[in-house]
C-alpha cells in the first residue's frame, strides 16, 4: 500500500509541519491516499485518529467528487465541511503515483482566504514529495 | 401527486463482491459512483474500489422507485455502513464464492446489518460459484444457520440484470412476511 520511501515519508512530514507552523492554529494536517489509507499527518492525531481520519477523509472526497460530476462542475479540488469552530479543509493531490488527498483541521481564527492560498502552497510541495 | 413512494434498498458485502456491478446491471440511470484507483491490491487485485457509497435507482412493476445503495466494502469504511442502512427497507448481501474465505469476509456485514437481517429484511446472492457447484446454497444456508441467521440465499451472476432483480423480488417478499408476521 504504502510504497514511499522514508526519505519520502519525511519531506512529507516536514512540509506538513511547516505548513502548520506558518499558518498558525491548526490542529492537524493529514495526507490520505484517495482510497483511504494514511500517509503521514502532522499534529494532534493519534496512530488510531490518523487511520480513521484518511478514511473518513478519503469518503467526504469521494462524495464531493461524485457531486462535482453530477453537476458536470469538474475536478474536485477542494471539499471543506464548517464546524461550530474549525474548518476541515480536504484537497485533491494528483501524482503520477496516484492519487491523494490533503485534510487540514484549521480553527476559526485563520482567514479562509489564507487557509486556501497556504493549502494550495502545500499541496504543491506535496505532490512534488509524492512524486515517484 | 403521484401515490408512488421512494423505497430505499441496502447493497453489502466484501470489497470486490459485485456490488457497484449490481447496481450498474439493474439502475435505470446512470449510477453515482465514487470508485477510486484501488492501493490495497493485497486484500482484492481489482483497479477501483468504492469508499463511499455506490447510488442507482429504477421503478418497480407497481411504480415505486427503488433506491439503491451500495456500501463500500472495505472494514475501513465501516463508519459509512449504519449511516447507509438507516431508512432501508432491507439488505440485500453479496458474497463472491471464489474468494477462499468467502464466508468469513461475510461476517461483519451480518453483525453490521444485524438489525435488518433479525427482522427478516435481508437476502444473500452468491456469485463466482465453481462450476458444477450445486451444493452452494446448502453450505450457505448451514453456515448462515450456524450463527443462528436464516435468509435466503441465491446463486447469482451479479452481472445479469435479471440475476439482481430476483435477489430484490426476494428480499420484497420477505419483508412482506415479516411484515406479515409482525402483524397482530
Amino acid at each position: 500500500m504504502n510504497t514511499l520511501s522514508r526519505t519520502q515519508l519525511a519531506a512529507i512530514e516536514l512540509v506538513l509541519r511547516k505548513f502548520r507552523q506558518q499558518l498558525g492554529d491548526v490542529q492537524m494536517a493529514l495526507v490520505a491516499t484517495a482510497d483511504g489509507f494514511d500517509v503521514a499527518s502532522d499534529g494532534d492525531v493519534s496512530d488510531n485518529l490518523q487511520r480513521r481520519l484518511a478514511a473518513i477523509v478519503s469518503s467526504l472526497h469521494a462524495l464531493g467528487s461524485a457531486a462535482g460530476t453530477e453537476i458536470g462542475a469538474g475536478n474536485c479540488d477542494v471539499v471543506t465541511v464548517q464546524f461550530e469552530h474549525r474548518l476541515l479543509h480536504m484537497l485533491s493531490i494528483r501524482t503520477r503515483r496516484g492519487d491523494f488527498i490533503l485534510a487540514a483541521l484549521v480553527g476559526e481564527s485563520v482567514l479562509l482566504g489564507n487557509t486556501l492560498w497556504s493549502l494550495k502552497q502545500c499541496t504543491t510541495q506535496l505532490g512534488v514529495a509524492l512524486s515517484p | 401527486m403521484s401515490d408512488a413512494i421512494d423505497l430505499k434498498i441496502v447493497i453489502a458485502g466484501a470489497m470486490g463482491v459485485g456490488k457497484t456491478t449490481a447496481i450498474a446491471a439493474v439502475s435505470e440511470k446512470p449510477p453515482v459512483s465514487t470508485e477510486v484507483r484501488n492501493n490495497d491490491t493485497v486484500a482484492h487485485d481489482k483497479a477501483f474500489t468504492t469508499v463511499a457509497m455506490d447510488y442507482g435507482e429504477l421503478r418497480s412493476p407497481d411504480g415505486n422507485r427503488l433506491r439503491l445503495y451500495g456500501v463500500p466494502g472495505q472494514a475501513r469504511f465501516s463508519f459509512m455502513w449504519p449511516m447507509i442502512e438507516r431508512g432501508a427497507l432491507g439488505v440485500m448481501l453479496l458474497a463472491d464464492d471464489s474468494r477462499e474465505h468467502a464466508f468469513d469476509e461475510l461476517r461483519p456485514f451480518l453483525t453490521a446489518f444485524a438489525h435488518s437481517i433479525g427482522a427478516g429484511r435481508a437476502v444473500l446472492g452468491v456469485g463466482h460459484l465453481a462450476s458444477g457447484d450445486s451444493r452452494a446454497v446448502d453450505r450457505y444456508v448451514t453456515a448462515l444457520a450456524g450463527l443462528g441467521i436464516s435468509m435466503p440465499v441465491f446463486t447469482v451472476d451479479i452481472r445479469r440484470r435479471d440475476d439482481v432483480l430476483l435477489l430484490i423480488d426476494a428480499l420484497f417478499t420477505q419483508v412482506e412476511i415479516a411484515s406479515e408476521d409482525a402483524s397482530p
